[in-house]
């Protein structure tokens, strides 16, 4: 009773959904077996026995690795493809960031595009025509551009069409699938900033990421799907770390090869091109203030990050992680967890992370360093694995971090 | 027939799509080319125009089911230029949900609407071919004006009769992708058992039930050439009409929804 009650309330809900594919050998099995009625197939399952409930305007993570069925799971909630057993039910409307403008014909204009997409999406010609004005204005396409055929469109403009259509709905329900990663970094920004509105105007999001950064800033409650099944399925920090541990034992024989080499010293930034922000230098330095490779444990230490500004109007965060040398992250910061407001209308930038009184003790390090957007979401420019350095404890204490801590012993 | 009534509906639910549907294929078509949609009113025209020239100019082909020099070009148009629609729309229907798989399994797409969107544009040569037709019936006063009014009671039996083979053929078409392929040759054999090219009475007596009873478009065409040049038909021929497009109307929809749940994962 309390069951079906809390189900109709829930805007999505699905009930032991399982997808199985069926392989045939040849074309010609299919027609036997619908003619025949004998089963000359494999099954794939893709997905098996799935329940899942969505509360009203939560946002809900999906993660897993490649082939976990995170896809046909979307796929299900968005209505694409049926569950070949289970029950699924969505309430209101749902619009799918999958495969933005997939469904554009080449040889019609941006214009008709539009319209034709809307329909399918189930809007009437009003409807249409109301919201017409705001897709072109958010998918930033000029009116001479809409005439053309969308096969003159780049690849940009196609995606922030298809984006623009997708979310102009007002969908009750969003499923997102990694559609963060679309366009330049501006449009980028543009349309996380829409996601995070209808976040906060309590939509419900299904959001399907392999940015464990992202799932965890974003999302109450996630599933991480293995196989086609539920490995976990909860609050978000449990489900993360579980399956964050599941991936470095995983890749643990292969990182055991790799820990004989260095930690790589050069920059690595994101393929972007002119990221907003850009991060000059790194650089780690002791008590005195001397740049350094080595701590030692119980002395203040500290993290200078130099920041150029290109793009003055871009507000950013910064974030700090420091990983070990087997890839366990030691301590995350980020200036927005801090309260902080975002930097912006700067030239340039000098962060200083003080860590006074170092609590970690003798390992290798390196450094992780991200620049986030207003949100903490999106990353404009990143340093990953960079200014490695040791840390020496001076006594014989032993393990990862100092905690704080008091032995008091009583005999008896 | 409760198929055919959730396909009615929810045809009506998405009707501005299909709206916008078909003049997108009408227009993706011609994309391109200067005349652009002028391409679909020329193509029947110039049909007419060769096999006017071809027929009545030059070889002059008499037949005494239709009196006068052009009678052999007006037999024949009775039933080649429904045949030319018919033929594309049977045709494009195999293979139609397989052309938009990408957007069957993109998108929540009523896909319902794709084989009468293939029906409705293959029909627009056949309109324009008509109208070209009965002007030219009109001017040389063949024409029997009290049974030319029964040509939008067939051309609507046509419709459905297409209708429901569209639904079967475009299902048959997505299960089995050899069937696409077959339906092309099996046009060409049906063209030849249709009498179009030829009035039933050349045919011989042991052939003629074949072409008369077994072939579902026998009907339609007879019934032009009745209702346009007064071509006698056996009277069964209204009955056998309604009784193909009712097996189709009912066969086609079943079949469709019966494999619609699994297309997604087929085209």
């Amino acid at each position: 009773m309390m069951e079906s009650l809390s189900s109709k309330l829930c805007p999505v809900s699905l009930r032991d959904v399982s997808k199985v594919y069926r392989l045939y050998k040849k074309p010609s099995d299919r027609l036997k077996e619908l003619l025949f009625r004998r089963s000359y197939h494999q099954d794939f399952w893709a997905l098996r026995d799935i329940s899942l409930e969505l509360r009203k305007s939560e946002t809900f993570g999906v993660i897993g690795e490649n082939g976990a069925g995170k896809s046909t799971l979307l796929k299900i909630i968005a209505g694409t493809i049926r569950p070949t057993s289970g029950r699924v039910d969505v309430k209101g409307k749902v619009s799918a960031l999958l495969e933005l403008g997939a469904a554009f014909h080449p040889e019609l204009s941006g214009r008709e595009n539009v319209f034709m997409q809307a329909a399918i999406l189930g809007l009437s010609q009003t409807e249409i025509e109301e919201r017409y004005r705001d897709i072109v204005q958010f998918s930033e396409l000029d009116d001479a551009t809409l005439e053309r055929p969308v096969k003159t469109y780049s690849s940009g403009m196609f995606v922030r069409l298809g984006f623009a259509i997708a979310t102009c709905i007002s969908p009750d329900v969003l499923v997102v699938d990694e559609a963060l990663s679309v366009g330049d970094i501006h449009f980028q920004k543009k349309s996380l900033d829409r996601i995070m509105s209808f976040r906060e105007s309590g939509r419900t999001i299904l959001f399907c990421s392999h940015n464990m950064y992202q799932v965890r800033s974003l999302c109450q409650r996630a599933m991480w799907l293995r196989k086609g099944r539920v490995e976990a399925q909860g609050d978000t920090e449990d489900v993360v770390a579980a399956y964050e541990a599941y991936q470095r034992k995983k890749e643990g024989g292969e990182a055991e090869s790799a820990a004989n080499e260095p930690i790589p010293t050069e920059t690595k930034r994101s393929s972007q091109e002119a990221p907003p922000v850009r991060i000059r230098d790194i650089s780690v330095l002791d008590s005195r203030g001397n740049e350094t490779k080595r701590l030692i444990s119980h002395d203040d230490a500290a993290v200078r990050i130099e920041v150029e500004v290109i793009d003055k109007r871009v507000p950013f965060h910064l974030a700090v992680v420091i990983q070990r040398d087997d890839g366990i992250n030691i301590f995350v910061t980020t200036t927005k967890q801090q309260g902080l407001e975002p930097v912006s209308d700067v030239k340039a930038l000098t962060a200083i992370l003080r860590l006074p009184r170092l609590s970690i003790l003798s390992g290798e390090y390196s450094l992780f360093i991200y620049l986030l957007d207003d949100h903490g979401i999106q990353v404009l420019d990143m340093a990953e694995g960079v200014c490695p350095f040791s840390v020496r404890a001076d006594n014989s204490e032993m393990g990862v971090v100092a905690l704080n801590h008091k032995w008091e012993i009583s005999g008896q | 027939m409760n198929h055919l009534k959730i396909l009615t509906e929810n045809i009506i639910r998405s009707r501005y799509l299909l709206l916008l549907w078909v003049k997108r294929e009408i227009r993706a078509r011609y994309a391109g080319t200067v005349a652009g949609t002028l391409w679909a009113t020329l193509l029947p025209i110039c049909t007419i125009a060769l096999y006017f020239i071809f027929f009545s100019l030059v070889l002059k082909i008499k037949i005494p089911e239709v009196a006068g020099s052009s009678g052999y070009f007006f037999y024949l148009l009775a039933g080649l230029v429904p045949w030319m629609s018919i033929s594309e729309g049977l045709g494009r229907s195999a293979s139609c949900l397989v052309d938009y798989g990408f957007l069957i399994q993109k998108m929540v797409f009523p896909m319902d609407i794709i084989p009468v969107t293939v029906v409705i544009v293959s029909l627009v040569p056949q309109i324009v071919g008509f109208s070209i037709y009965f002007i030219m019936l009109f001017a040389s006063h063949i024409m029997v004006l009290d049974r030319v009014v029964w040509v939008p009671l067939i051309f609507f039996c046509q419709v459905l009769l297409m209708l429901g083979m569209a639904y079967l053929l475009s299902a048959l078409g997505a299960v089995f992708r050899d069937s696409i392929q077959a339906v092309g040759i099996l046009l060409q054999f049906w063209f030849y058992l249709t009498p179009i090219l030829y009035p039933l009475k050349m045919v011989p007596a042991y052939f003629r039930p074949l072409i008369l009873w077994s072939n579902p478009l026998t009907p339609i065409v007879m019934g032009y050439q009745w209702a346009f040049l007064g071509i006698p038909m056996p009277q069964w021929m209204p009955a056998v009409m309604v009784a193909w497009t009712m097996l189709f109307l009912v066969t086609g929809p079943a079949f469709f929804l019966f494999v619609a749940p699994t297309l997604a994962d087929q085209v």
